[in-house]
Formats: C-alpha cells, sequence, structure tokens
C-alpha cells in the first residue's frame, strides 16, 4: 500500500509538474523567434522582457498606424545605408541583445531627438539624437557620443606616424584603419542604430555623420525597422518618466 | 589696365565669400527645417497607446535629455550662457556655424540678439560674421 501510494504520489507530483510546465510553454503564444519567448535586457539598471503582445486581435492605433508622411523628408530609405554597414532585422537584434549588448561590447542607439524619444523606447537602448554627430567634430556633443560609443581622444601624431598608420591602414595592419588623427577607434562598440522606421532619416544621418569622423563601418549595423516594426511587431517599449523630458546638463 | 586687373580676382573672392554665405546660410536653415518638421510630426504622432509599455525607473538627475521645441524666435533676455544653449539645443544647424565664430564675435552675435530675437537674423548675423573673416 505504501509503495502503491509512494507510486501514485510521485505519478501525480510529476503529472503535476509536467502539467506546470506545458502550462508555461503554452502560456506564450506569440514568441519572439522560434526558439525565443521571451528575452531579458538591462535598461538603465533595471532588467526589461523584452515580449510580444499576446492578443492576436491586437492592432496599433497611434501614429505608427500611419501609412504615409510627406517625402520629403519622410521618405523610404534604402536597406543599405552607406558601404560597409549591415542592416539588421528583428531577430538579429535579439541575437545582439544576448551576446554583445549584455557583455557591454555593443550598444543600441535610439538616433532619434528627444521629443520621439520620450514617447517610448527600444529597451536597452541609449538616446544619442543623430544632431550630436554632425555637429562637428571638434563640438562638445560629438566628442561626447564618440566617447560613449568607446572611442579615445588621440594626441596629435607626427606626420611620420600619420604616413606610417595610413600605409598600415591600407592592409588593415596593426589596427591602423582602426584610427584617425583625432580619434581611436580600436576599442570602440559595437553599435546599432534605429530610429523610427524604415521613413525615418534620422538613424541614417547618425551613421552618415559617424562615418565622417572616421568611425569604422564594419562596427556600424542599422536597424531599418525602427520603432515601427518594433511596433508592429507588438514588442515591449520602455516609456521614460515624462517629467524629466527637460532640459538638464 | 592694371586697375582692371585687380578688380577682376577682387571681384572673384567678393563673388566666391557672398556664394558661400549663402551655401552656409541655405545649409544651417534646411538643418533648422528638418528640426522643425520632426519636432511637429512627434506632436501628430502621440503618445504609445497601443504598445506593450514596460515600466522604466525615473531618469537619474546626471541623464541628459534634450527637449526640443521648434520656433522662430528666441525667447528675449535670456543671459549669454543660456542663449548659447539654447542655440545648441534647439538650432544645431546655426549653431555648427556659431561655434565657429571667435569668442569676440559671439558675443556681437548675442548683442545683435538682444535687439533682433528672430532666428532667422540671428543666422543671417552668423553668416554675416563668420564671412567676414
Amino acid at each position: 500500500m505504501k509503495l502503491f501510494f509512494a507510486k501514485t504520489s510521485a505519478l501525480a507530483l510529476i503529472v503535476s509538474a509536467g502539467f506546470l510546465v506545458n502550462t508555461n510553454a503554452v502560456a506564450v503564444d506569440v514568441k519572439l523567434t522560434d526558439y525565443l519567448a521571451y528575452l531579458d535586457v538591462d535598461h538603465g539598471g533595471e532588467q526589461v522582457r523584452i515580449q510580444r503582445i499576446q492578443d492576436e486581435d491586437h492592432k496599433l492605433n497611434d501614429g505608427f498606424a500611419k501609412t504615409s508622411r510627406k517625402c520629403p523628408p519622410f521618405c523610404i530609405q534604402p536597406m543599405k545605408v552607406a558601404p560597409g554597414v549591415i542592416t539588421v532585422g528583428e531577430a538579429e537584434i535579439f541575437r545582439f541583445m544576448e551576446r554583445e549588448l549584455a557583455t557591454g561590447k555593443g550598444m543600441i542607439v535610439d538616433a532619434r531627438t528627444p521629443s520621439w524619444y520620450k514617447k517610448g523606447t527600444i529597451p536597452g537602448s541609449v538616446n544619442i539624437p543623430f544632431t550630436e554627430f554632425v555637429a562637428g567634430e571638434d563640438s562638445s556633443e560629438t566628442i561626447q557620443a564618440l566617447e560613449q560609443l568607446g572611442a579615445v581622444r588621440r594626441d596629435q601624431p607626427g606626420w611620420v606616424t600619420s604616413s606610417f598608420e595610413a600605409l598600415m591602414a591600407k592592409f588593415g595592419w596593426f589596427g591602423a584603419d582602426q584610427k584617425t588623427e583625432k580619434w581611436d577607434f580600436s576599442n570602440a562598440r559595437q553599435v546599432v542604430f534605429w530610429c523610427n522606421g524604415p521613413w525615418c532619416g534620422q538613424s541614417p544621418r547618425a551613421i552618415k555623420g559617424l562615418l565622417e569622423l572616421g568611425f569604422p563601418a564594419e562596427k556600424i549595423a542599422y536597424y531599418r525597422g525602427g520603432m515601427q516594426m518594433w511596433k508592429v511587431l507588438g514588442l515591449t517599449i520602455v516609456v521614460p518618466e515624462s517629467a524629466e523630458a527637460v532640459a538638464l546638463k | 589696365m592694371g586697375q582692371r586687373e585687380n578688380i577682376k580676382p577682387g571681384l572673384g573672392g567678393v563673388v566666391l565669400a557672398l556664394a558661400l554665405a549663402i551655401a552656409s546660410t541655405g545649409m544651417a536653415q534646411a538643418a533648422d527645417d528638418y528640426l522643425s518638421i520632426l519636432e511637429a510630426e512627434a506632436s501628430d504622432t502621440g503618445d504609445s497607446a497601443s504598445s506593450a509599455v514596460a515600466p522604466e525607473k525615473p531618469a537619474a538627475k546626471s541623464e541628459k535629455i534634450k527637449h526640443v521645441t521648434p520656433g522662430k524666435i528666441i525667447e528675449p533676455g535670456l543671459s549669454f550662457e543660456d542663449f548659447e544653449e539654447t542655440l545648441s539645443d534647439r538650432y544645431s544647424g546655426s549653431n555648427f556655424l556659431y561655434v565657429k565664430l571667435t569668442a569676440g564675435k559671439r558675443k556681437g552675435v548675442y548683442t545683435f540678439y538682444q535687439s533682433d530675437n528672430r532666428i532667422s537674423s540671428i543666422r543671417e548675423e552668423i553668416v554675416r560674421l563668420l564671412s567676414s573673416g
């Protein structure tokens, strides 16, 4: 009898556990990818869970439901924003979050102006408006932005060093192609830029400005889908406190 | 004859300077116009009512968040420091040229602003001072 109950109890426990496991598995019908139900990322020191809206009848009803905006300036952007810069989608963003972002080797940059940022941003993103990459290489904003990306300012090298580096850069030797006269990008992070979506020019402007400053193209990725696709897929966003959206220095 | 030869290079220089001034003004205005359109569209877009929103902790005081307000004038009565901050925060196109001025000429722009606070006029004054060398 004891053995019977023991077996029965054990069986009940296994069934219950199985039921619980199955319940959890069934609870997330709308996963991120075929292998990922949700993803936890760090956003400003807090853990945020990225998942999709589970209501299969849900529809967008805010400004991102619009189909058309005047072009210019809200023109459809090409898939290839600049030579050497790859274009990524959501699945690539998730992998980036799990790897480069989690280890600090990567950054995700919301390149929109603050009035867009405060409406909501992709978890894990840092807001660096595109204007900071086109303000001029000696401006304090651009310097600060580059340093946020992990670039290091250099003392002006002499002409011998410059000539040597220029020669080495042609072959990609000694990391010379990762440096300019003013900046060393050797340890700069991998950066994914995004803005409002395929109709938004803010992150392309940031990327082009960054390339003009000498930032290596292979360290830049362009999430063309932006907030438009993020919302269309029902993915989690983070809304900054509106009360804090004032000029602070 | 000698006078005519001297006039031509001088005239060419003036034309070039004028073209650069017009181009610079145009570029600065284009940048400001783009920002204005962006802000207008942001206002039109509304809040994220139909999205899955995760709560965020209040921003730390050290976090730099800029609030950009479009406008055709800069508020009157600003101090020199506030004037420069406003130019930097709201009119990046004009600020791009402004920062190239010497300290003395920047003060000149500020003096100009005190009599005419329209951004279009301030922009022209910046370009004028930049072109004067």
